[in-house]
């Protein structure tokens, strides 16, 4: 059994590279741009405004709470449907927004618990300088909330890496979408202990790296 | 904390790259190359007498199909230029991609031919099996070309073509068990009670429930997940089209058989109507549509370009480009 194992490896390793690749890629675009999008609705979330507050709080809940497969379903198939004006939008763009958005929820609550993780001692001492809300935020209080945030945003990068593997499903080229192309050859079993592998290989160095990263920030203390 | 700016404007560069890098590489349409050259996988191409798949593609022609009446989305897609196809790639030699992920198969190449006899370019989106079908019920594909047999209730859902085949062995249907007990099965009633893998919403699953008494029949969304079962015991057999079967023995080792090759049992098609080959599905109401997607179909058995039934030229092309052997029983 070992030998299929070996035999695949040797003949397809640029196909599983291939792959391994485009998992880095996609996990990487969901996570840059789910941050982007997260920040946004931690802010939203934190607002004093109650309605903002609720439509932060029922995007989470939604986007955490739904299997992330159904979202990719729903967003393909229906929302051209509910809204025509999308239908220039394509297969592999709906998955990667999917995954943006997916990301966004996770990494909005990461976000908003750094910033409460902040002493409140600051924003209180900042803004009894005169310090405007704006500019506490911007200046006080976010860059030491980014402390906090990172590793967990590293945690949320190396969950991404295997979420990613779902767009498989919708044959986009990542490491799972290989089972697909070389079930074409008739291999079944073969590439899935690869697969796993090259998974494990990827979580553990990243975790590994974001432990690195934890050492770093924490000197500053 | 100038650092953290610029690791942060770093990381929204990389993914603002990235995303240039992603989009240019998810693409599948076919292209040109496909590098998959027979020479180092020992497969014999000495029986076929073709020119090969990618210039059969430039080869096919047009039918001749009057499009002067065309209503709901035949005329949207003569206005678009362009017609959607989904398939599900699963299936050599009717679909499946390459290493490089091109899709291939003797499906799309009818899809080609149907969108040049509708003068249109040609969109393939691929997708698992069922969600083919969701595509093309919730109109993001035209057509859904996938190796679909005809069944009553698919009928009742979707507008279905008349049937297209390479040769009447395509359309046999078997299973597939452990070759150390192939003897086990003589006939269809061997296989009563014994643990039964389909593909959901197959042809093969209607055809076991019909057919075999109390089988205790389990479905799957994929063939390499029946196989994994079958290797592993836990199951007794998979239900097939007697070509993967084929295909899927020859592959293995020695490992599994076919039971229509080793004793002639195969499931019995003539208690269904208008089972002769696959169909082409569209969206229920779409009569425009499917009237022309029949009349481009019934051009197919005397437009061949090197055997008499065009779509024999695409199946033995397709079988080349998969490796896989054609079924010549």
């Amino acid at each position: 059994m070992t030998q299929g194992i070996i035999e695949t490896w040797l003949k397809y390793y640029p196909i599983f590279l291939k792959g391994a690749l485009g998992t880095l890629e996609y996990a990487a675009i969901a996570v840059v741009f789910g941050t982007i999008v997260g920040t946004l609705i931690a802010v939203l979330h934190l607002s004093k405004n109650k309605i903002l507050s609720i439509i932060a709080n029922v995007y989470v809940t939604v986007l955490r709470g739904t299997p992330l497969l159904v979202q990719m379903y729903i967003a393909y198939f229906f929302l051209p449907m509910a809204l025509p004006a999308l239908n220039f939008i394509s297969k592999e763009q709906w998955v990667v927004i999917s995954l943006i958005l997916n990301s966004s929820a996770y990494v909005s609550e990461i976000i908003r618990g750094g910033i409460l993780a902040v002493d409140p001692g600051q924003t209180e001492a900042a803004r009894s300088l005169g310090m405007s809300s704006k500019n506490c935020m911007i200046k006080i209080v976010l860059p030491q909330a980014v402390k906090a945030i990172l590793p967990s945003l590293a945690g949320e990068y190396i969950s991404m890496i295997k979420e990613t593997s779902l767009a498989g499903t919708f044959m986009m080229y990542e490491l799972m979408y290989t089972r697909v192309l070389l079930a074409n050859k008739f291999l079944t079993w073969q590439p899935l202990f690869i697969i796993a592998g090259i998974y494990l290989v990827m979580t553990t160095v990243l975790t590994w790296l974001s432990g690195l990263l934890e050492k770093r920030l924490a000197e500053s203390d | 904390m100038k650092n953290m700016h610029k690791v942060l404007a770093g990381l929204m560069a990389t993914g603002l790259l990235l995303t240039g890098c992603s989009t240019s590489s998810t693409k599948t349409t076919g292209s040109a190359d496909n590098g998959t050259a027979a020479t180092d996988t020992g497969y014999d191409a000495s029986w076929y007498k073709g020119p090969g798949y990618d210039k059969l593609k430039e080869e096919l022609g047009k039918a001749d199909v009057d499009l002067s009446a065309a209503d709901g989305k035949l005329k949207d897609i003569l206005k678009k230029g362009k017609i959607t196809m989904a398939t599900s790639p699963d299936y050599p030699p009717s679909e499946f991609v390459d290493t490089q992920g091109n899709v291939k198969g003797s499906d799309v190449l009818l899809g080609q031919y149907i969108a040049n006899s509708l003068g249109v370019e040609l969109e393939v989106e691929t997708m698992d099996f069922n969600a083919v079908l969701t595509a093309v019920d919730t109109g993001k594909a035209d057509m859904g070309i996938s190796g679909f047999g005809y069944k009553k209730d698919r009928a009742e859902q979707f507008e279905l073509s008349v049937g297209y085949q390479a040769n009447s062995s395509a359309a046999h249907h078997t299973l597939l068990v452990p070759a150390d007990k192939v003897d086990e099965y003589k006939s269809l009633s061997d296989f009563d009670g014994k643990k039964i893998d389909a593909q959901a919403n197959s042809l093969q699953e209607m055809y076991v429930n019909d057919q075999i008494k109390d089988a205790d029949l389990q479905l799957v969304s994929t063939l390499d997940q029946a196989i994994l079962e079958l290797q592993t015991g836990k199951i007794d057999a998979i239900a097939l089209d007697s070509t993967t079967a084929k295909n899927y023995a020859d592959t293995s080792d020695g490992m599994f058989a076919s039971v229509l090759v080793a004793n002639g049992v195969e499931f019995d098609l003539s208690q269904y109507e208008d089972t002769a080959g696959n169909v082409v599905a569209v969206k229920k109401g779409e009569t425009s549509l499917i009237d022309a997607i029949n009349t481009i179909i019934k051009s197919l058995p005397t437009s061949g370009k090197y055997e008499e039934n065009l779509y024999t030229d695409m199946y033995y092309a397709a079988c080349v480009e998969a490796e896989v052997s054609p079924n010549e029983e």
